[in-house]
């Protein structure tokens, strides 16, 4: 390639095309796209009176996907057989039973906050999912931002060279950063273990081709760039930004969990869950803002009791070994922990389904921990049965604004989609919500 | 095209291939229904459109040239992207059919990207697994893909679907899988039915009266009656036997493995009776026009008005369900398949979101949607391929892709259609025939009958699963049960001894069944893909809501093209059938515009030629190589115009 003077920067100024890609990829001057970008899309974080004393800095969201069964985990009714079926509770060392099921989170029962009043209108799986990770209810007209993306948006990202909101086994939609764009969009992770994918150069190509590479693809893409005005084409242009910046950060081993000692990776349970979780620890570490981990598997219309119990043994042992890490590297303060699911499960228990339950919208629990909640404590209350709840009831809404106000996010300021839309990280006007204050201390 | 084609008239004289024939043998497969009629068609549906764009005063968009009708063709009738062989042949040829060709070529049974496509297309509608909670789903998965390849028409696959009963191991009855796939939520799988097939939305009225559609929780209830009662053949002596063994703690003995094992893939794959026709209302039935607990009968609210008897247990009721569904009166059906296909060729359904059922006359065009519903249920009789044959011929397929961006989901079905990032299967796809070629001759998923027990075929020559299943429904009493399972276990420690050579050659030269791996098409993986996969990065379904898949760009896609995939399975890899384009060219522009048709199947502009032969290109493998990286990273590769 000796005769091709493709990167030689005197040859690129000559090409107003070459020049654009220069800047992009090669670095020959330094792209101001991304930093530029950032400092002028994150809005700030809002006024001081919104949130706790002390402020949260990153959130770690751990979706039960398919409707946690509240009564068998975190609301247990051992008086009422009836509802609990087998179940039985136990003591915790804090101001209330866990499920039998939950034996480590009991031992961690005092950093956390179970909320026992959560209800939900949304009794199928998508519209229930998308409310949860959304605050709205899906829309033919457009797609509404992932709290991830909300938070990203409101706060900015910490670290500025990766992703500032990542989910890690979860369904690609609730990455989603809807009519944000790709800037806020999170990043899916398949598997823990495999981490980033594809985030280092391959040995095949060398640094200069690879520069070459994105820099012909670059010059490539004017013509179709200035033809079609597509959000999703401009999505891919900051994506290829990102990334090839992401592929030259530092923190990148964050994404790498084998460099856990083998001990601290047994803490937190050998399966895709507990890892995640660990690997969401490392996140936050370097400075990831919203880290989301699934656990699917809970939708139990049939055989609930065999399925719930693997379902929580897992979470189990994930979860209690997140908070004590985190505790242990000096980050629960600073890391709002919490798990939610878009329902719960009917205390109705249906025998013909092998003892299975149905989905129950209308009263299930949520759990926050870390970040100045008021461990050991509830708030709210079921029902005798786990319908309804009794007590001091949260929305979906009110969760999410929660989760922003632990952030010192004003969740329901207004930001406008690009047409002009107004919409609010605790959900629309007639069912917004409020931020529950009294689980802070 | 601006360049001279110096290739054009020696590749013609060489022959005219497989575009050329596939015209003329695919009108004799078709038998009646010949290439007159589809064209018959298509042009009425380009008056309608002519006229809505008339009455609503819209510019009309130009048509397409020959390069982009041709990618856009492949991706959404063949779900890939054309080789460089067939782009050759399309754009270089001068003929005044060719487009209409190319329809008939990507229509013929002789090519396997239509069904591939529509198995992708209908797997994600119907939430289709390999796995179900319980055992193996193969049978199911059997069903649906030989429907898609023998292009079943519609509303018998339906029918199938809704109205099949018995034990997925009969022969040619894996469709009971539908409500195996959902055992324990025969509600959801109603609501899903209803959603499917009717564009009923009616999730709500599950547990209330909707307050956003007309569904009460009545209604709901009246039609779930007629599915009620999904329980499975004859679980009663594998229950006893099941309660011994776990009494005895003998779970993990090979006994109690086998008769675990029999729960699972024999006795979970059924489906026994054929629909009660009346069901109770749930304990928490919360309004005046019945009580908790009242057993109701089964209605239906639209299209023909049917019943079932609160009274007493009905035997067919799920079959008569199904024939209301599919029946000439209920236009829903019609309208919600027409639409669905008319999204998959257009881009957006004539109404959206595409399965939210509107009468023709509250669409933008009535005349037009009338006219479709006609088509589809009357002349084509729910003929799939047929239809979007007739789709492919229109005048308003070819239309460009308006350039400039609509608002998330607003419906855009008539200004043009807006561009799209390439599904995950059209991303996977045409990957594979940048690496493999045509990837119609890739492994593809295999079934069979022969018992798989522990890992191993078993019982070859002695018992298929269908026999198997068949005897052990058969058992009425736990102790005939208990002597079975002994006897199948000393038969299957015996080995295959007693087989014939035929059977075991027979077994052995179908390989082993289950999805393939690696190199093969999305269609023929694991469902859903594994996580991890590049179809999941590119967000193909979790298959467990019904079109769960997406679109949306993210960043482990970018890096997947940048280092990931891409330089593993084309760039770097100096066999993949992308640098084929370097064989057919002697000269360097040639080899580039070779690796033009290959990546994004057109020659390149002047400019690019320029450019490329000026600063990238210096005749070295490198440089094509960057070259072919740089092309499939481009977004012209993985947007669909």
């Amino acid at each position: 390639m000796n005769n091709h003077e493709f990167n030689k920067q005197d040859e690129l100024t000559r090409r107003q095309i070459m020049i654009n890609s220069a800047r992009a990829y090669l670095g020959v001057s330094v792209a101001p796209l991304l930093g530029g970008s950032l400092a002028t899309g994150a809005i700030g974080a809002t006024k001081k009176a919104s949130g706790p004393g002390k402020l949260a800095e990153h959130v770690i969201f751990l979706n039960m996907a398919g409707g946690m069964s509240h009564i068998d985990t975190f609301d247990p009714k051992p008086k009422n057989k009836e509802v609990a079926g087998p179940v039985e509770a136990i003591g915790t060392n804090g101001d209330f039973e866990l499920s039998q099921y939950l034996p480590m989170c009991a031992e961690v029962a005092d950093r956390m906050c179970v909320i026992r009043s959560t209800s939900s209108k949304q009794g199928a799986h998508d519209q229930g999912q998308y409310l949860l990770h959304r605050s709205y209810s899906p829309r033919g007209t457009i797609v509404h931002p992932a709290i991830g993306s909300w938070i990203v948006r409101h706060k900015g990202r910490k670290n500025t060279t990766l992703p500032g909101f990542v989910t890690v086994g979860s369904n690609p939609k609730n990455a989603s950063a809807g009519f944000f764009g790709a800037q806020f969009q999170g990043v899916p992770l398949g598997s823990p273990g495999d981490g980033l994918k594809d985030s280092k150069r391959p040995n095949t190509v060398s640094e200069e081709d690879f520069n070459r590479r994105l820099a012909i693809a670059d010059a490539l893409n004017k013509d179709f760039q200035e033809k079609f005005k597509s959000p999703d084409v401009k999505s891919y242009d900051t994506l290829y930004d990102e990334a090839t910046k992401l592929m030259k950060s530092e923190d990148l081993k964050a994404f790498e969990i084998s460099r856990e000692p083998s001990k601290t990776r047994a803490l937190y349970g050998n399966d895709r869950f507990g890892q995640g979780c660990l690997l969401a620890r490392r996140l936050v570490e370097v400075g990831v803002r919203f880290v989301e981990v699934a656990l699917g598997g809970w939708d139990t219309h049939y055989d609930n009791f065999t399925k719930v119990e693997s379902r929580a043994a897992i979470l189990d042992k994930g979860f209690a070994a997140l908070l004590k890490d985190l505790e242990d590297k000096g980050l629960l303060e600073s890391t709002l922990v919490v798990i939610g699911s878009e329902f719960g499960r009917t205390p109705h228990i249906v025998t013909e389904h092998s003892n299975g339950r149905d989905h129950h919208p209308s009263c299930f629990s949520t759990v926050m921990a870390g970040a100045g909640i008021r461990g050991g404590t509830t708030y709210g209350t079921s029902d005798k049965e786990g319908r309804k709840p009794a007590d001091k009831p949260v929305s979906v809404q009110d969760i999410n604004a929660t989760i922003g106000y632990a952030l010192g996010i004003d969740s329901q300021k207004i930001l406008h989609s690009p047409s002009g839309r107004p919409f609010r990280m605790a959900g629309a006007e007639k069912e917004l919500g409020n931020p529950i204050e009294d689980i802070f201390i | 095209m601006k360049l001279v084609m110096t290739f054009t008239n020696r590749f013609m004289a060489a022959g005219l291939g497989a575009l050329y024939l596939a015209g003329p043998a695919y009108s004799q497969q078709e038998k009646g229904r010949d290439l007159v009629q589809f064209k018959k068609a298509a042009y009425t549906i380009d008056k309608h459109v002519a006229t809505l764009y008339k009455r609503k005063k819209l510019k009309v968009p130009k048509v397409v040239d020959d390069a982009t009708f041709l990618r856009r063709s492949f991706l959404l009738a063949a779900g890939r992207i054309p080789t460089l062989e067939e782009a050759r042949m399309f754009l270089e040829i001068e003929d005044t059919n060719k487009r209409e060709m190319l329809a008939g070529y990507l229509m013929s049974k002789k090519n396997d990207g239509y069904r591939s496509t529509m198995v992708n297309w209908v797997s994600d509608l119907l939430r289709l697994t390999d796995n179900f909670d319980n055992g193996q789903a193969a049978p199911y998965v059997e069903f649906v893909h030989n429907a898609m390849k023998d292009n079943m028409s519609w509303d018998q696959f339906a029918k199938r679907l809704i109205g099949s009963k018995g034990s997925g191991w009969d022969d040619n009855n894996g469709a009971v899988g539908y409500f195996i796939r959902d055992k324990g939520m025969p509600l959801d799988n109603l609501s899903n039915t209803m959603r499917i097939f009717t564009g009923e939305r009616m999730e709500c009225a599950q547990c209330h009266d909707s307050p956003f559609n007309k569904w009460e929780r009545m209604d709901f209830y009246e039609l779930a009656a007629f599915t009620n009662g999904q329980g499975e053949i004859n679980r009663g002596p594998w229950n006893s036997v099941w309660r011994e063994v776990r009494d005895a703690k003998e779970e993990r003995t090979e006994f109690g493995r086998l008769v675990d094992w029999l729960g699972d893939n024999v006795h979970y794959f059924t489906l026994a009776g054929g629909g009660k026709g009346r069901i109770k209302l749930p304990s928490d039935y919360q309004y005046k026009d019945g009580d908790p607990g009242e057993m109701i009968g089964g209605k239906t609210h639209f299209g023909k008005r049917i019943r079932s008897s609160d009274r007493r247990d009905d035997e067919t009721a799920r079959d008569d369900f199904a024939k209301w569904m599919v029946g000439e009166n209920n236009v829903n059906f019609t309208s919600v398949i027409v639409n669905r296909m008319w999204k998959r060729i257009m881009g957006k359904g004539i109404y959206e979101p595409v399965d939210d059922y509107k009468a023709a006359d509250k669409t933008i065009t009535p005349d037009l949607m009338d006219y479709l519903i006609r088509l589809m249920r009357d002349d084509l009789q729910y003929d799939l391929r047929a239809f979007q044959h007739v789709l492919l011929l229109t005048r308003n397929f070819q239309f460009e892709a308006n350039p400039e961006a609509f608002e998330a989901g607003m419906p855009q079905a008539f200004n043009g259609r807006q561009i799209e990032r390439m599904s995950a299967e059209q991303v996977w796809d045409s990957l594979i025939t940048l690496t493999a070629g045509n990837p119609d001759q890739l492994p593809k998923r295999k079934f069979s009958n022969t018992v798989y027990y522990g890992g191993k075929a078993v019982l070859v020559g002695q018992k298929t699963m269908s026999q198997l299943s068949r005897e052990v429904l058969a058992i009425e009493k736990p102790g005939e049960y208990k002597s079975y399972v002994n006897q199948l276990l000393s038969d299957i420690k015996s080995g295959n001894g007693s087989a014939s050579k035929k059977d075991m050659m027979a077994m052995r030269s179908l390989g082993r069944p289950g999805p393939a791996s690696g190199m093969a098409r999305a269609s023929e993986l694991s469902a859903p893909a594994p996580n991890g996969h590049l179809l999941r990065m590119f967000g193909s379904s979790d298959r467990d809501l019904i079109d769960s898949s997406t679109r949306e760009p993210n960043m482990s896609q970018v890096l997947s093209i940048m280092n990931g995939h891409v330089e593993k399975m084309v760039v770097s890899n100096k066999s993949s059938a992308a640098y084929k384009a370097l064989e057919a060219g002697t000269t360097d522009r040639d080899k580039v515009r070779f690796l033009y048709y290959s990546i994004l199947s057109r020659s390149p502009t002047d400019d690019e030629m320029t450019i490329l032969m000026r600063d990238v290109i210096d005749g070295s493998q490198e440089s094509y190589q960057n070259l072919t990286s740089a092309l499939i990273a481009t977004h012209e590769f993985i947007f669909v115009q």
